[in-house]
């Protein structure tokens, strides 16, 4: 038994089902507004078969301490059944630092795997089949085109062609703006080096899936349901017009574009929201963009299950709460789903939490039936009716946001910071007067030395000094003269606007740049300082 | 009655960006009438301890749920000595039990970790510098 297979097509009891049911006549408002599965608007599912055909790609978060170790992890997780891969770099990686920076070095390998240079990302994907497995990485930040340009390096030391590579980074600098993930980054630079990934993905990686616009991380910044896909579609689309303004056309970037969205609590709020995602995306881009290919009008959904939502009391209770999550991801018809830890709010994920949350998803396919029939909670009065309302919400949203000049211009107002601001005060205060019941926290509490079940690690995550160690090695050993002269390239390509830095970016990371002197090199071509926290000078690390 | 407003500097240490948490405290604090100046990520001690002394703080608090409080809060404590200032120090995020003796026997005065209230965290602030300034009167 293997997920090929999950979707048997029969209940426990023997009895057969469709691949998914409808009204005995569709009608002229069934098909405007809900349409068969895999038909516009794709409210009711992307694909008409959906995990019949294909179950959602099971992945669970990994990083940690170095590319060797993340690799044991990510091939434990392979080895357990995985189907995807999705990777998480380090703080330092994520703000375009290097693992010895003085700062970096405090931290490195604690929030993810360091990817400083070439030799990590090879060596992180060591003995994994680029062409057989998709690889996403939870990047938002300026720090996208230089891993996409060591990733493209490690396809080819291993002659797979561009186009067989499948996977995704996040590439959102909006949202990266209101995260702190963008230290040293203005928004002019991230929108360029967001775009810049874009386009070459568009022209020449067409099977990946440069951005992943985090509508996640919003609704873990407090926004509601219908906040979390109203601003989030308004940040696609800022990316897909500035793209656009490069030349590629809307059917060549819009498949590359994909959404992440959290998946909380509240079950059928959830299962509405994504079906309210997937009509509102086809019709801005049939409408707005005037998208022709009906690839581009059908949104791909990644689902994430909601960090926010588990607690440090009680903490195997989060894997109920991670399950009920996760169903509505697949009752709301994901394409690829991954778990947050049960033990996250007290650690990183330890290997015994991850491979709860990878049993979690195959318990949902292999034996909840879920698998078997698309949509199956279309044509509920109760789920059309909050699918309805949940549009609606989102669209106010979205009205608003155009109503301040489209989402770049709202982000520099201030508009999305207040509303986060506003929106975290309120989420608090309603769970601490009780209004929002959170079991083990406000409710059914049992007192901390009873609280057998909080038995994890307790230690503090330290930084990982074997990593320093291989940077420094690495420096010692690559050739500083091509280093300089591949920096130099990049600094003139990036002093002008109207260059793409994916290739120079390239020629940089092969030659031995590492990921703070690529970063540095671009931040000085903006006139900005070469270390965003100034613990360093320009080419003091060459 | 003592009216004037309990000044804070709050901020993250190190490279850890998960800010919410900080800001809704620095939000709480504010609401229940301190004066906070929010220092934001990305902080190291010196920009801590620098921003204590022009700030005249009566309390530094500091979040991060990275393990990097571990080497940054110890080198808070020794340069406000150095300095001879004694501010109330405050940590938060997600410390381990075990980790949390070993800041108060640093130094450290209160640690908050992940589920704590703001009426905890205000109560804790103002008996804590009630005291501290009670007994310097002394």
């Amino acid at each position: 038994m293997s997920e090929s297979n999950a979707a048997s097509g029969v209940t426990w009891s023997g009895i057969p089902l469709k691949t998914y049911y409808g009204p005995p006549t569709r009608d002229r408002n069934y098909e405007t507004k809900l349409g068969d599965p895999g038909a516009l608007p794709f409210t009711r599912a992307g694909h008409a078969e959906m995990y019949r055909k294909r179950l959602w790609i099971t992945r669970q978060l990994a990083g940690l301490d170095t590319a060797a170790a993340t690799n044991q992890r990510l091939r434990y997780l392979i080895a357990n059944g995985q189907t995807g891969l999705a990777i998480v770099p380090d703080t330092p990686t994520q703000l375009g630092l290097d693992s010895d920076h003085p700062l970096g070095a405090r931290s490195v390998g604690t929030q993810g795997v360091p990817l400083c240079t070439v030799e990590d990302m090879d060596q992180m994907l060591e003995g994994i089949d680029l062409r057989g497995i998709t690889a996403s990485f939870s990047v938002p930040g300026a720090s996208v085109p230089v891993l996409l340009a060591q990733l493209l390096a490690v396809a080819d030391r291993r002659n797979v062609p561009w186009d067989e590579l499948r996977g995704s980074f996040q590439n959102d600098p909006l949202q990266a703006t209101h995260t702190c993930y963008d230290a040293g980054t203005p928004l002019e630079l991230g929108m360029r080096l967001c775009v810049d990934a874009m386009e070459h993905c568009a022209r020449h990686v067409p099977g990946f899936h440069p951005t992943t616009v985090n509508a996640y991380d919003l609704r873990e910044s407090g926004l509601n349901a219908a906040e979390e896909i109203g601003v989030a579609i308004s940040m696609a689309q800022a990316y897909i017009e500035e793209t656009l303004k490069r030349g590629p056309t809307i059917d060549q970037i819009g498949p590359g574009i994909l959404l992440i969205c959290a998946a909380h609590i509240d079950l059928f709020e959830e299962v509405a929201k994504f079906r309210a995602a997937r009509r509102i995306w086809s019709r801005m881009m049939r409408e707005h963009f005037g998208a022709k290919d009906e690839r581009t009008c059908r949104l791909t959904l990644a689902v994430h299950t909601a960090g926010s939502s588990l607690v440090a009391p009680q903490p195997i209770n989060n894997v109920v709460r991670g399950t009920v999550e996760a169903l509505a991801a697949v009752l709301g018809g994901c394409q690829g789903l991954d778990l947050s830890a049960y033990d996250e709010p007290v650690d990183l994920p330890s290997e015994q939490a991850a491979m709860v949350a990878l049993r979690t998803q195959q318990i949902l396919a292999l034996e909840a039936g879920v698998a078997n029939v698309v949509d199956p909670l279309g044509g509920s009065w109760f789920v059309e009716e909050l699918t309805d309302e949940l549009e609606r919400r989102a669209v106010a949203v979205m009205d608003e946001v155009a109503a301040l000049g489209g989402m770049v211009a709202a982000a520099k107002a201030g508009w999305l910071r207040r509303l986060m601001d506003e929106r975290q005060w309120q989420l608090q205060q309603s769970i601490e007067s009780g209004e929002r019941p959170i079991v083990g926290v406000n409710c059914h509490q049992i007192p901390l030395e009873q609280d057998t079940l909080l038995s994890f690690r307790g230690e503090h995550p330290k930084p990982c000094a074997e990593q320093v160690e291989i940077v420094r090695t690495f420096r010692r050993r690559r050739d500083a003269g091509s280093v300089r002269s591949a920096l130099t390239g990049l600094k003139s390509r990036a002093e002008s606007t109207s260059e793409n830095l994916i290739s120079p970016i390239k020629i940089a990371v092969e030659a031995g740049a590492t990921m703070g002197e690529v970063m540095g090199t671009i931040r000085q071509a903006y006139g900005l300082p070469y270390d965003p926290v100034g613990a360093i000078a320009a080419g003091s690390t060459i | 009655m003592n009216t004037t407003p309990i000044r804070v500097v709050l901020g993250k240490v190190g490279l850890d960006m998960h800010d919410i948490g900080s800001k809704v405290v620095a939000r709480g604090l504010r609401e229940a009438g301190m004066e906070v100046i929010y220092l934001g990520p990305f902080q190291t001690a010196d920009s801590v301890v620098g921003a204590a002394t022009t700030e005249d703080a009566d309390v530094v608090a500091v979040s991060n749920i990275s393990g990097e409080y571990a080497t940054y809060v110890p080198e808070i404590v020794s340069k406000l000595r150095d300095r001879d200032l004694h501010p109330i120090v405050i940590v938060g995020g997600l410390v381990p039990d075990k980790d949390r003796q070993g800041l108060i026997d640093l130094g450290v005065d209160g640690v908050f970790g992940q589920g704590s209230t703001i009426d905890s965290i205000v109560e804790f602030i103002r008996g804590a510098v009630a005291k501290r300034s009670a007994a310097r009167k002394a």
